[in-house]
């Protein structure tokens, strides 16, 4: 059997652009999600083009619908064609928003239909578009938190402290 | 998880190659283990997540250097809290340098406990921030920290009873 590592290694770079894209998202990290798509990049359902602007609606709607948020990547089909690629990603985003006692969760299930590019020895988003299968919003008892290290919502997030790369082929600066 | 490649590839690149694309299956299959570990309440599985010296934060314990191990520690405190706890795992960011490695995982735990006689959920959502080694071919973890993202929960009259 051959195997082809190309297409392996193709594959985990995707996923990883798409995992950016939430990890993104979750820490309200405009650079990282910009360094996820192409410059003329599209964004199906904002009906907007151009990775700066993308970018920056997709975490203004984030900020706008909670005050912390999980974008929970899970099944993810990958087809690949030469230097181009579609992908299925199943997506559970959890959009909290606190308020003492109770919190507001909505939920969504759905998936994100990309199109993607291979750009140097990386991948980038040429179109994103997203749907949502079914949705909820309820109130629910607040958890008080944990002794662990808790969470923000900006790159002064601890994981920002071990591992900045973003995507393959990009790095911050630094805080 | 132990990457059983072996070199028996065209040339050293075509290797090496490989070995990362492998290595990177092996770092997402030991963080899909450890959570069957945790779910099936199981010590030793635990326990080859983590190498001799590991330090989880989480649990405050140095493995090898506690009373405890933090399988130990971990079963032990889920035993008091939790009936069929699950933890699901997704949203993986891997980066591998040689023998080491750094990953952000993120998680979701299911909790069912019981509230003045009303079953409940609790639901986590957190990240494992990683520091992986492969030593003697193995990978396993030498630093965990556990970050708390948000958690809530969910009472329900109605929920089936499951396993103890």
């Amino acid at each position: 059997m051959k195997i082809d590592i190309r297409k392996l290694e193709d594959k985990q770079a995707i996923y990883t652009v798409l995992a950016a894209v939430c990890r993104s998202l979750d820490r309200c990290d405009i650079a990282g999600l910009v360094a996820t798509m192409r410059p003329d990049a599209t964004n199906v359902d904002l009906e907007i083009s151009g990775r700066d602007a993308i970018s920056a609606a997709m975490i203004a709607k984030v900020v706008e619908e909670s005050d912390v948020s999980t974008h929970f990547l899970s099944n993810v089909l990958i087809d690949i064609d030469g230097d181009r690629a579609n992908v299925e990603a199943y997506l559970s985003s959890y959009l909290v928003t606190l308020g003492g006692e109770n919190c507001t969760v909505r939920t969504r299930s759905g998936r994100y239909l990309d199109q993607l590019q291979r750009e140097g020895t990386g991948w980038l988003i040429s179109s994103h578009s997203s749907i949502v299968d079914w949705a909820t919003c309820a109130e629910y008892r607040t958890v008080d938190r944990s002794r662990w290290q808790s969470g923000s919502r900006s790159i002064s997030d601890p994981s920002y402290d071990i591992l900045p790369i973003v995507c393959s082929y990009q790095e911050h600066d630094g805080k | 998880m132990t990457n059983k490649l072996t070199p028996m590839a065209a040339d050293d690149t075509t290797y090496h190659r490989a070995l990362v694309a492998s290595d990177y299956q092996a770092l997402i299959e030991l963080q899909v283990s450890y959570c069957s570990a945790v779910d099936r309440g199981d010590i030793g599985a635990i326990d080859k997540s983590f190498h001799h010296g590991a330090i989880d934060e989480h649990v405050g314990i140095t493995q090898g250097f506690s009373d405890r191990t933090i399988g130990e520690t971990i079963v032990a405190a889920l035993s008091q809290v939790a009936a069929s706890p699950m933890h699901k795992v997704g949203t993986v960011t891997i980066k591998i340098d040689d023998d080491r490695a750094i990953a952000e995982t993120y998680f979701l735990s299911e909790h069912r406990f019981s509230i003045g006689g009303i079953m409940s959920v609790r639901l986590r959502s957190g990240r494992y921030l990683d520091q992986c080694e492969r030593r003697s071919g193995v990978w396993a973890i030498v630093h965990r920290v556990v970050v708390d993202d948000w958690a809530m929960t969910d009472q329900n009259r109605n929920m089936r009873r499951g396993p103890q």
